[in-house]
């Protein structure tokens, strides 16, 4: 039984975190029909302004308000130092954003290491305790606030940017341009603030991520490569530009390593395989992923 | 103060393998991530970027009037805070070295290479060095380095591992070797470290059980693992379960669980801060937080409550507790080097550092400038720059006491560390005080207002009675200045002798 809700607990609050990043990802893909590898190191840039904002004397609430300014504009601003020079290009043939988008993220982590440090740091979480209880022990296994607040929040997160793509205007604008940037321009949609929009959105989401995440896994430069990644996984396993696809790509990630640590004191060692195997073999019948669509082109 | 020191003389280490294990974290991460490719190193220099043959002016060692000494380090990447530590620490042993008139007058002039997170930087960055005519090498790190050595070992490179443990891996000279002659270690071996915490825990706690959990991912041959067992086993200290995590995990709950079940009296975490933090808050979350002493373990619930022991880098500095805030416990220890207890006023880098750049050493400062002194011995010892030479003049210069304690290596022993240097160190709370202990006991005088954790809200300190007497064998006069100032934890002295009952921890 403990065994079972430790691996409920450990997937419900480690995907969380994933999609949560995945969703970063999504958002950017949903316009631009890229990758944008930077996302990662937007969640230090993110990270380490919250802390640089709390070492000032800023409440904790207060600093992920700035923080989420701050870091959609260092979003904005991978747009533009990374994507815009290139132009107009095809996604899928001319791959020079991946290069770019990827030394944006290094530039940017390599500033904030300059900038503020280098050092791990933690954050206060945003709840600490709940009618006074700072834990919850469900059949011996911990609970805390953070947790969640956790998942609460990137549920919260997923259905609005759900929403946002399926059914209000920006989403419509934001589809469009994926599928088609000139024929959305010519009925007015202005491409380039929809796509700077998509990397604000994304920008200020890694923000969210990282201060929520940061009483789990504190605010550390590995965090933009090592969650970057990990996230990038989950959001395609989950299907690329779907809100639930990443939710669903960060639950089956964690729920495999979940497992694989459970079942073995050496799952750790394993972990990583069974999460890559189920990522190929994944690809391999739904290159789309889990919830992606299916990819219908007129010729 | 001591009076200032001569280039080439002294040292001692501390602070652990840290570069060594930052720098293989952000390789096992992107190893993980299928990425390597992606994640080169930044190399640079402060004469030209890497790669490029440089004009070694002046042929091998440097000009006439310089001697070029080789950094290699993170200075970028998931370890570059490490590489801070190198940067800041031979910045200010260096103008020391220079202001008081170099080496035979030649001034010493570094030459830093970074090798990121890239393994295969090791070999570039080495070429590229020697294409720069250095005298020999401060090899801060263990990215790259086994990459290197062969390398090393056909030039006969003199190389100082400075955060490089090839010690407890066997390789070094003479106990093995792959490194070959020319290769010298600052660092602190696990292998003393480990064997010294689990005589700490059989002996001086009474301890019978204990489990250990490490990083797969650094530790992918389990050598770290294979030498707790020794060592655990060895002592009379049954290993009740071995837990793997990786450096990506954020939840130890599933090992924690499993852990529970064997209800080992010690829990030896091998990892990073982060992995110290994130085990310590999750036992708190758990309700198996250490309890301190052995009254308040019998009045606790009955449950689980083992005393955390975690390796010199995941637990030899203060960062983990900031991490952890207040589920950090006092009592938790690790083993150190008494050269790398900065807090001792009597060490010089502290002072050096205050006057060339302002700051206080947090942890670790000693460790480069005590490779470069024993370069630099080795260098004046030869009378020259030639490697074969110095070598052999960094076997023959004699002890040497450059930035904390004195040191040295020898034609049999080219580690610099002896396991009667090995002392236990405590986190305790400058701010919320001592533990609560019957009968009480004082926080040591490194607390004390002017002293170097004056303010601080926690660190970690010297324990001082568990490694008394081995300690006092190998630095008798800086063990009777501990006891008399009263630095450290020290328990109540009874008949001028201290005894274990004041504070168990």
């Amino acid at each position: 039984m403990t065994d079972l809700v430790q691996i409920i607990v450990s997937t419900a609050t480690v995907g969380s975190a994933l999609a949560l990043v995945a969703l970063g990802y999504s958002l950017v893909f949903s316009a631009t029909g890229i990758v944008n590898f930077a996302q990662g190191p937007l969640l230090v840039v993110g990270g380490y302004g919250a802390y640089a904002l709390t070492r000032a004397g800023l409440p904790i609430g207060v600093a992920l308000v700035v923080a989420v300014l701050g870091t959609a504009a260092a979003g904005v601003a991978v747009e533009v130092v990374a994507l815009r020079p290139l132009r107009r290009f095809d996604a899928a043939t001319d791959v020079g954003w991946v290069l770019t988008t990827f030394a944006a993220g290094l530039v940017a982590v390599d500033l904030v290491r300059i900038g503020v440090d280098a050092s791990p740091h933690a954050l206060p979480p945003l709840v600490g305790s709940v009618f006074g209880r700072q834990v919850w022990q469900v059949a011996g296994v911990a609970v805390t606030p953070t947790d969640v607040v956790i998942v609460a929040a990137t549920l919260a997160l997923v259905v609005a940017v759900d929403v946002t793509l399926r059914a209000t205007p920006f989403g419509r604008a934001l589809r469009a341009v994926a599928q088609d940037r000139e024929a959305a321009t010519l009925v007015g949609v202005d491409a380039r603030v929809v796509v700077t929009g998509a990397f604000a959105l994304a920008g200020a989401l890694a923000a969210v991520a990282a201060v929520l995440l940061a009483p789990k896994v504190f605010v550390r430069l590995e965090n933009g490569l090592v969650l970057g990644l990990q996230a990038f996984v989950a959001a395609v396993l989950g299907g690329l530009g779907s809100a639930r696809g990443a939710l669903a790509g960060g639950y089956v990630v964690a729920a495999v390593s979940a497992v694989a640590r459970t079942v073995s004191p050496s799952g750790s060692r394993y972990e990583f395989v069974a999460v890559f195997a189920l990522f190929l073999v994944t690809l391999a019948f739904r290159p789309t992923g889990l919830l992606g669509g299916r990819v219908m082109e007129k010729v | 103060m001591r009076p200032p020191p001569r280039p080439g003389s002294g040292c001692a280490v501390s602070r652990r393998r840290f570069l060594q294990w930052a720098g293989q974290a952000g390789l096992a991460a992107a190893a993980a991530a299928g990425a390597p490719a992606l994640l080169g190193s930044c190399a640079y220099g402060d004469d030209g970027p890497p790669g490029r043959a440089g004009s070694g002016s002046g042929g091998p060692g440097g000009s006439s009037d310089t001697i070029r000494v080789g950094v290699v380090a993170p200075f970028s990447g998931v370890g570059a805070f490490l590489g801070d530590i190198v940067d800041r620490s031979l910045d200010a042993a260096v103008q020391q070295v220079n202001s008081t008139g170099g080496v035979g007058g030649r001034k010493v002039e570094l030459v830093q290479r970074d090798t990121g997170i890239d393994p295969s930087a090791g070999p570039r960055v080495y070429a590229d060095l020697v294409s720069k005519g250095v005298a020999g090498i401060l090899w801060c790190g263990a990215v790259g380095f086994s990459q290197a050595l062969p390398l090393v070992k056909r030039d006969q490179m003199p190389v100082v591992a400075v955060f490089n443990d090839p010690f407890s891996s066997g390789h070094l000279y003479p106990e093995g070797d792959r490194a070959g002659r020319s290769v010298f270690q600052i660092l602190l071996p696990d292998r003393y470290a480990k064997s010294v915490l689990a005589a700490y825990a059989a002996s001086d706690r009474g301890y019978r059980t204990a489990a250990y959990m490490y990083d797969a991912l650094l530790d992918p041959g389990a050598t770290a693992r294979a030498r707790f067992e020794e060592s655990f086993s060895r002592a009379g200290v049954e290993i009740t379960g071995v837990e793997t995590f990786s450096l990506v995990d954020s939840d130890y709950g599933p090992q924690l669980q499993r852990l529970r079940e064997g209800r080992p009296q010690v829990l030896y975490v091998d990892g990073l801060n982060t992995n110290t933090a994130g085990v310590v808050s999750q036992l708190h979350d758990l309700g198996a937080a250490y309890v301190d002493t052995p009254t308040a373990k019998a009045l606790a619930d009955g449950g689980w409550h083992p005393q955390v022991f975690g390796s010199p880098p995941g637990s030899g500095d203060r960062s983990w507790v900031e991490l952890a805030g207040d589920k950090a416990r006092v009592g938790t220890v690790t083993a150190w080097h008494l050269g790398g207890l900065v807090y001792l006023p009597s060490f010089a880098i502290g002072g050096w550092m205050r006057k060339f750049l302002g700051r206080e050493p947090t942890g670790g400062e000693e460790s480069a400038p005590d490779g470069l002194a024993a370069l630099l011995a080795g260098v004046r010892k030869a009378g020259s720059t030639e490697r074969a030479k110095v070598v052999r003049g960094m076997e023959e210069a004699g002890p040497l006491t450059f930035a904390s304690l004195e040191f040295g290596f020898t034609r049999d022993r080219h580690l610099a560390r002896t396991p009667d240097e090995v002392a236990i160190v405590t986190m305790e709370r400058g701010a919320s005080g001592p533990a609560p202990t019957v009968p009480p006991y004082r926080l040591g005088l490194e607390w004390s207002p002017g002293q170097a954790f004056a303010g601080t809200p926690a660190g970690p300190t010297q324990l001082v009675r568990p490694t008394l007497e081995a300690n006092r064998r190998a630095h008798p006069a800086l063990l009777d200045q501990i006891l008399a100032e009263g630095y450290g934890t020290q328990c109540t002295k009874r008949d001028g002798a201290l005894t274990p009952d004041c504070k168990v921890h």
